[in-house]
């Protein structure tokens, strides 16, 4: 199989089960979701290497919103 | 398939949000969203590998043929002009040309000074250095995207510096040619591309000094020139 077909793939499966898993859990805070995203899809980048057509500006979102995430939090936690 | 989810999960998100309040179905929506982006960003079909590695073997073919044809035999000096890798290849023993006077012949493809007769010429993956250069990687990571990502003819490689010398440790190399005069002139393909690699990101001449095969990896030494410096090794 094409890596690239892998790599969607897998990256499906991994969100499937990340937000079902969640969901049984009784996971509310959408940041927790996102985070799990931003992971599993710079884990995934960094094992099977896809090309891009473009500049990857769904990383730099997905960190730009993980950073927003941690940053709030690391804020509450000074703050409370 | 990347459109749809793209568009139907921020829909999906939002309502699920503002109409349901639920939010394992707005982080459904949110993850369509990334997986649709993620499916159109990624080219659906590639160039293969394969067909990449047979361009360039076609091209180390024409090479070979050419010197062959014109008996040379020396190292070629790797060196930059206009954002492109270009090799010169000295074809008579004599070389009292310097690298500048090299680089004013781009163009041509015979430089002749004096005595002095070589080739120059366009190297296997030339173009793909040029269209995957990046400013401000280090030659490591630029050496093994080339190498690794784009054209992968090897596994890994690793790059250390000193002086005016380069030593390169090429891991796995996955394609190799087998043109013996091709790899007296040029080096082994995987070190023909570092050492182009090489010449665009320093922007200097450089030549392959020596290599050795040790098992599965090819360690190869690479010397840079001056540009007032004659290519005669």
């Amino acid at each position: 199989m094409d890596k690239h077909t892998l790599y969607i793939i897998t990256f499906t499966i991994l969100i499937t089960i990340s937000v079902s898993s969640l969901a049984a859990l009784g996971e509310s805070r959408l940041d927790v979701y996102t985070s799990i995203f931003t992971l599993e899809y710079f884990t995934l980048a960094a094992i099977f290497r896809p090309r891009r057509k473009t500049v990857d500006f769904l990383a730099i979102t997905l960190l730009i919103v993980f950073a927003y995430t941690v940053a709030l939090r690391v804020i509450e936690v000074i703050f409370s | 398939m990347g459109v749809g989810l793209t568009a139907f999960g921020p829909i999906f998100a939002i309502s699920s949000y503002i109409l349901l309040a639920n939010t394992p179905l707005t982080a459904l929506g949110v993850g369509l969203t990334v997986l649709g982006l993620t499916i159109l960003i990624t080219p659906q079909h590639p160039v293969p590998k394969e067909t990449v590695q047979a361009f360039i073997r076609s091209s180390c073919e024409n090479l070979e043929t050419l010197f062959e044809a014109t008996g040379a035999f020396m190292r070629a000096t790797y060196f930059p002009s206009n954002g492109k890798v270009y090799a010169y290849i000295p074809v008579t023993r004599e070389q009292n040309i310097v690298m500048e006077d090299v680089e004013k012949n781009v163009g041509n493809l015979i430089a002749k000074s004096g005595r002095s007769l070589g080739l120059i010429i366009i190297p296997p993956a030339s173009e793909l250095i040029k269209n995957s250069f990046s400013e401000g990687a280090g030659l490591d990571t630029f050496a093994s995207e080339i190498l690794v990502d784009v054209s992968e003819v090897a596994e890994s490689v690793k790059v250390v510096e000193s002086d005016s010398t380069l030593v390169l440790e090429i891991f796995r190399p996955r394609v190799d040619v087998n043109f013996s005069r091709f790899k007296a002139v040029m080096g082994s393909l995987p070190t023909s591309i570092a050492a182009q690699a090489a010449a665009i990101k320093f922007l200097k001449p450089v030549q392959v000094l020596d290599e050795r095969f040790e098992g599965n990896r090819i360690i190869s030494r690479l010397k840079f020139l001056e540009w007032t410096s004659t290519p005669y090794t």
